[in-house]
């Protein structure tokens, strides 16, 4: 009960109050809340692994099973069930279980459901709903057809007529444009676009729409960052304070977008990831081809997680820890992002929840181990390579080696001319001191500075000056050797040019060379206290017979162990259970708001249940089917009429389904961080479409804030272009929700408060971005009318309805009057119009 | 930072935690879209049992003060100065191990109580029965930042929800034109983990710390551009306002777009809010003093204990002073270092304690006054004092502690905790326990279970009662 209602609660702090919540149907089945019940409050000790008393409450089908086969439930019978009886006589839960006794209500919640005859119990899975084999439901055969549109449709008609309800009727094609735009894009419609788009009378109007949008490069820069928030991605390693610097991830970050922008199939995109370089066959010190480059780039992805271990200094302990973290860390990033399945509690102990046992833990830590291994640790900046064959790297080095020779070469020879001259040159200054002091300063000189007197040395610092002669010193005195360090001088130059560019790298993991060295379980998590070695593999509860995970046996000369390989292989097989559903669920997630499993982190036992599971196998099996590629996935629900509907509420659904989570309409929602800075430039004017590349630096101003400066290099570009070090995300995307990265984000929660409203009212992005959105519409347009159109057109999509219109020439009015007196009045009028379009909600939201 | 919507968070939070399967009534009908009066959800705290403490200011000393040369005397350190340390001890640099190093501090009994002190905190010894000692401190890590994530937010891991985080969370504010959570930032940068000790973790991003910068743009984007005129701006919100409700009328039940609607509000309101409470030129010359504010070794901090004081008494619910860098953290020169940061920090400290008791504000206010760890009872190098996880000594004032009252002893030496042993999480579970908070029941979903500040079943965390008058 509980848990069910805070994941809901948890959505809520996602959507904030738009927000869809696993909804009503099944949270309100009895049976679904007695098991929620078990879960929160008896699970901890009757857990699916080594349960106390033998009896595992976990699910209804372990529940079956009994306390040692002794049965706990008699249906209809609660004074005869074993569970009813310690529960009412408060031995269970027990006192220490820390958590206080079971409430009143709870307790008649047990009583109701196996007075009910425990329904759920004899018929359930044996297994939990998300760890089953992805099926293929058939759609659903509705008797009204009407205004449906694909498959989609079918499963979400169906299951709003059994709740008295239907699909809204489609939006207006200008909403519908700019839902699509930003959704797909994080950018606002042109009015060029927009234009396009009404022009279009062909009945596939709307489909062609959207396939402009999905091979726009701009698709990738927004979905691209909802994959680096899952993976972690930061351009620093984090952990301590000095959170330094990681240079090279940026080539990461343009992977990944090359990728989705190519629609890569998502299935060999996590293969890439996990093991690219066993794809590509990369052998340590070995050849980095153009071919190779990508594969390489891409295992950047294990390299995310928080890496302190370039500062450590404390001690052994310390130092052990520090590098386990890093581990910890990847793991938790790919088990989270890839298949939607806490494993961290596993770490210490067996999982309460879910099925993974302590060992099981270690056996994954093992097939990273040999790329991550205590006792051969490279730090962050060591885990690089150059691009280029062998060959290449060695010519390239010979290269470098020539030209620094040739150099040394001319400074040496002008060294050789200067050495006497600055001797003369010594002693014509030495000429001009008085006899007495000559000659103490030259005895001085000539002793070695170990015998000297201090009267010597401090005689020799008096005249540190006369002494020192520099080169221009000399160039000064004599003109041949000014004439002469002139000519080095250029042909050092000539030589520099001959230097080759310094090879490009790569920020890789790849397994260290050699033998690997057994992995350990460790006691309690305890990384001083190893017990037996474990081999790696991973969870018996995610294999089924199908796809179990076999260990690559050593092979000496091996330059990888292709432990990843096989990892890789295991994740991405059609019959992993999870693989497809997280991603299908997050896809869903970000179109609609809310998954169709509402913890988009967390679909193991602990998540909460699918609002449409047959409609969720149906997308993954066929996005499965159909080669695991993205875009046709978002063709496909983008198509939908349940994607098309209005957003406005009808009386109705709220009243029956007042969080939307049956789909009766498209639910509105904020624009998100990066969405919200983007479309500010993009409607002013300036975006910088400039794609990929290193990061453009932020700076933290001496209040505080973290800003681009205007004058910056790329201060325009797209956000997913700035640097992301942990430490200082941008202050105005820290401020909309952007996440900050600690070791990944799954979901991001959305936020409501004034220190936003100051922002859009007074930042210098805010400000800067009016004035130029206020010279856009005077340069663009001439009368006051057309002004305000382009206006509302560029910032909301659509031309200002009446009373938005009059309320807007009433508000240039007032301005004006209130500007009378300043020589650029009009100019104020329209930046203060402009600030207010890109501050009001009609902008903020998507409809 | 608070607002109306944070208290529907909030609220629904704990009708969800607290109240069964009422809870799923009372959720729905507050879920209902169609609500559609703006939210006046100003909820009072949702505390599990009546609270002593309804703010907190920690006070905090990052760097790990030493513990032996301010509140815990040890002759046997005298003794032994200058000999090998007998039996095994836990070092953070470990190649730079000294001999026993004795305080050059005198101690003497302060106060009624008779407390003893040390003579470099003779403002704290001025308070001395006022307040609770704690002298057996325990944490987990030896680390500055790992430390600082426990004494924080309970584990060594980045990523948890602080304290403040949590509190604000359970108690929501009175001020909403106020942040709950306040960070009075020291002006020569931030503390060490940076802004981690303020992070709300994996709870809402809302319910984290917002820093008052010195200078005079407190909080980001708070001053008005100099060009827009107050009527300029109040013509510009009145626009804003029709545009919005224009939209809204849209979506007639849409509580959250109802309270964007009157965050900009708010935030005209901040604009004038902030800087009131920032300006002290109010205060009598006898407050001014009394916190060291003549004084150039005492002004800035004394100053920002007074603004810790001024944000309390005006609502917030929880407010961290910290101080640049890791100061306290004397790796050399223990002593000199010692003298000065007392110099600096004790007579503000103490003055925060008679201030608020003065204004009858001390009852309802905890002042806790730490670091994240102790020091070594032997030297390092020639002067200094490494890291210690095993013993640490710190104080509490007001908000249900004991007055005049030491708990808990180290050994001999002062390297471990031995007596009545109090963990991070038992300070944590006895604080949330003042607020009238059960730390076990204050729960959040998170990896897939309910997770909490303490942990308790994993930490065994437990309020330690003894502290509580």
């Amino acid at each position: 009960m509980r848990d069910l209602m805070l994941s809901r609660f948890r959505t809520l702090g996602c959507l904030a109050l738009i927000g869809t919540f696993s909804l009503a149907a099944s949270a309100d089945d009895p049976a679904h809340r007695v098991t929620d019940l078990f879960k929160t409050r008896c699970v901890k000790c009757h857990g699916p692994v080594e349960p106390k008393g033998e009896l595992d409450l976990s699910s209804f089908a372990a529940m079956a099973k009994g306390a040692a086969g002794e049965p706990v439930v008699v249906p209809e019978k609660a004074e005869e069930s074993t569970l009813w009886i310690r529960v009412q006589e408060g031995t269970m839960p027990p006192e220490d279980s820390g958590d206080g006794p079971l409430a009143d209500d709870e307790k008649q919640l047990i009583a109701d459901w196996i007075k009910a005859g425990a329904p759920g119990l004899t018929d359930s899975d044996a297994v939990h709903w998300a760890f089953q084999p992805v099926t293929s439901p058939a759609v659903p055969a509705l008797t009204d057809g009407a205004g449906l549109r694909n498959e989609i449709d079918h499963f979400i008609q169906q299951r709003l007529q059994a709740a008295d309800l239907s699909l809204s009727p489609e939006a207006d094609r200008v909403t519908l444009i700019r839902r699509v735009a930003l959704d797909v894009t994080g950018l606002p419609p042109t009015p060029k676009e927009i234009a396009t788009y009404l022009a279009d009378s062909s009945p596939d109007a709307y489909e062609r729409m959207v396939d402009r949008y999905l091979a726009s490069p701009r698709y990738g820069e927004r979905w691209g960052k909802y994959w680096l928030d899952a993976a972690g991605y930061a351009d620093s390693n984090g952990y301590f304070n000095a959170d330094s610097a990681r240079p090279l991830a940026y080539r990461y970050r343009d992977y990944v977008i090359r990728s989705l922008n190519a629609d890569k199939p998502i299935d060999q995109f996590v293969r890439e990831q996990l093991a690219g370089d066993e794809i590509a066959g990369y052998v340590p010190g070995g050849d980095v081809t153009p071919e190779m480059v990508e594969l390489l780039t891409a295992t950047h992805y294990l390299r995310n997680s928080q890496d302190g271990t370039g500062e450590s200094d404390g001690n052994p302990d310390e130092r052990l820890i520090d590098k386990m973290t890093v581990v910890e860390g990847a793991l938790q990033i790919t088990m989270t992002g890839l298949l939607g399945i806490t494993v961290q509690c596993a770490r210490c102990h067996s999982h309460k929840f879910e099925p993974i046992r302590h060992d099981e833990y270690y056996k994954l830590q093992a097939i990273l181990s040999p790329a991550y291994c205590p006792d051969r640790w490279s730090k962050p900046n060591e885990r690089r390579v150059q691009i280029g064959t062998r060959d290449e790297r060695a010519t390239h080095e010979h290269k470098v080696a020539q030209v620094n020779a040739q150099i040394t070469a001319l400074k040496n020879s002008l060294e050789a001319v200067a050495t006497p001259l600055r001797d003369q040159l010594r002693e014509e200054r030495l000429a001009k001191l008085d006899v007495p002091e000559r000659t103490r300063l030259q005895a001085a000189l000539a002793t070695a500075d170990k015998d000297r007197t201090e009267e010597q040395k401090t005689l020799i610092e008096k005249h540190k000056q006369l002494l020192e002669i520099s080169e221009d010193d000399i160039a000064e005195r004599f003109g041949d050797f000014a004439a002469l360090r002139t000519q080095i001088e250029s042909s050092i130059a000539e030589r520099e040019k001959e230097r080759p560019a310094p090879l490009e790298e790569i920020s890789v993991l790849v397994d260290m060379p050699g033998e690997p060295i057994p992995h350990h379980r460790f006691e309690r998590g305890n990384y001083k206290d190893p017990a037996e070695v474990v081999e790696p593999g991973v969870p018996a509860a995610l294999c089924p017979s199908s796809n179990e995970y076999v260990s690559p046996e050593w092979k000496v000369d091996q330059p990888s162990t292709g432990r990843r390989l096989e990892f890789a292989r295991w994740v991405t097989s059609p019959d992993n259970p999870l693989f497809g559903r997280v991603f299908v669920n997050r896809v869903w997630r970000d179109h609609f708001g809310t998954g169709i499993v509402a913890t988009t982190e967390n679909l193991g036992v602990s998540g909460a249940r699918p609002s449409h599971p047959e409609l969720l196998d149906y997308l993954v099996s066929t996005f499965i089917r159909e080669g695991y590629s993205a875009k046709a996935l978002h063709r496909w629900i983008l198509s939908s009429a349940t994607y098309r509907q209005r957003s406005t509420p009808e009386p109705a659904g709220l009243e029956k389904d007042p969080e939307n989570r049956l789909l009766w309409r498209f639910s509105p929602r904020r624009l998100d961080a990066e969405a919200i800075r983007d479309s500010m430039l993009a409607v002013s004017g300036v975006l910088d479409t400039t794609m990929f590349g290193p990061a453009v630096p932020v700076s933290r101003t001496g209040e505080g804030s973290v800003i681009v400066p205007e004058d910056a290099a790329g201060a325009h570009r797209r956000s997913i272009y700035l640097l992301q070090r942990r430490t200082e995300g941008l202050t105005m995307l820290e401020l909309f929700d952007a996440p900050v990265i600690v070791t990944n984000c799954t979901a991001r929660t959305s936020s409501t408060v004034p220190l936003q409203s100051l922002a859009l009212l007074n930042s210098e992005f805010a400000l800067d971005r009016a004035r130029e959105f206020s010279h856009r519409l005077r340069s663009e347009e001439d009368t006051t009318e057309s002004r305000v159109t382009l206006g509302f057109l560029l910032a909301v999509g659509r031309a200002p309805f009446p009373a938005e219109r009059h309320a807007t020439i009433e508000f240039l009015q007032t301005q004006r009057k209130l500007y009378a007196e300043k020589s650029n009045a009009e100019e104020l009028c329209w930046n203060d119009l402009c600030q207010m379009l890109m501050a009001s909600n009609a902008f903020l939201y998507v409809e | 930072m608070t607002r109306q919507l944070d208290f529907a968070l909030n609220r629904r939070a704990f009708l969800a935690h607290y109240a069964g399967s009422l809870g799923g009534l009372a959720l729905a009908s507050l879920m209902q879209d169609n609500a559609s009066a703006a939210p006046t959800l100003n909820i009072p705290s949702g505390t599990h049992f009546t609270p002593k403490a309804k703010s907190v200011i920690c006070l905090f000393q990052h760097g790990g003060p030493s513990q032996m040369d301010l509140f815990d005397p040890k002759p046997m350190l005298t003794k032994h100065q200058g000999k090998p340390y007998e039996g095994e001890l836990e070092t953070h640099f470990h190649t730079q191990k000294g001999n026993v190093l004795a305080s050059p501090f005198k101690f003497s009994p302060a106060g009624a109580c008779g407390m003893e002190l040390s003579e470099i905190l003779p403002h704290t010894a001025g308070i001395a029965d006022e307040i609770t000692l704690v002298r057996s401190m325990k944490t987990d890590s030896v680390d500055h930042e790992a430390a600082l994530r426990l004494i924080h937010t309970g584990k060594i891991f980045a990523g948890r929800p602080v304290l403040g985080s949590w509190v604000v969370y359970a108690l929501g504010t009175e001020r909403q034109d106020l942040p709950a959570y306040v960070v009075l930032g020291d002006p020569g940068g931030l503390p060490v983990d940076g802004t981690k000790n303020w992070s709300s973790g994996f709870l809402p991003a809302a319910y984290q710390g917002t820093v008052f910068r010195s200078g005079d743009n407190p909080v980001a984007n708070l001053r008005q551009p100099a060009d827009i005129s107050a009527t300029a701006r109040t013509s510009q919100l009145d626009f804003l306002q029709k545009l919005n409700t224009i939209h809204q009328a849209r979506y007639p039940s849409n509580t959250e777009l109802a309270a964007r609607l009157s965050q900009y509000e708010l935030a005209a309101q901040m604009q004038t809010s902030v800087p009131d409470i920032l300006d002290i030129s109010g205060e009598s010359a006898e407050t001014r003093a009394l916190y060291g504010l003549d004084s150039p070794k005492t002004e800035e901090y004394g100053r920002r204990c007074l603004l810790a004081r001024r944000l309390v008494e005006n609502g917030v619910r929880f407010v961290q002073v910290f101080l640049s860098g890791q100061p306290w953290d004397t790796h050399s020169n223990n002593a000199g270092n010692l003298r000065d940061l007392c110099a600096r920090a004790d007579q503000p400290s103490a003055a925060l304690v008679t201030d608020l008791k003065h204004r009858g504000l001390l009852d309802s206010t905890i002042v806790l006054w730490t670091g994240e760890f102790g020091r070594l009872p032997i030297s390092q190098q020639a002067d200094g004092r490494d890291h210690n996880r095993h013993a640490f000594s710190l104080w509490l004032a007001g908000g249900g502690f004991k007055r005049g009252y030491v708990h808990g002893a180290t050994d001999d030496f002062g390297y471990a905790s031995i007596e009545n042993i109090v963990t991070i999480h038992d300070l944590q579970a006895t604080l949330l326990h003042s607020l009238g908070l059960d730390h076990r029941r204050l729960t959040f979903p998170n990896d897939g279970r309910q997770d909490s500040l303490t942990d308790a079943e994993v930490t065994r965390a437990r309020v330690i009662h003894d502290l509580l008058a």
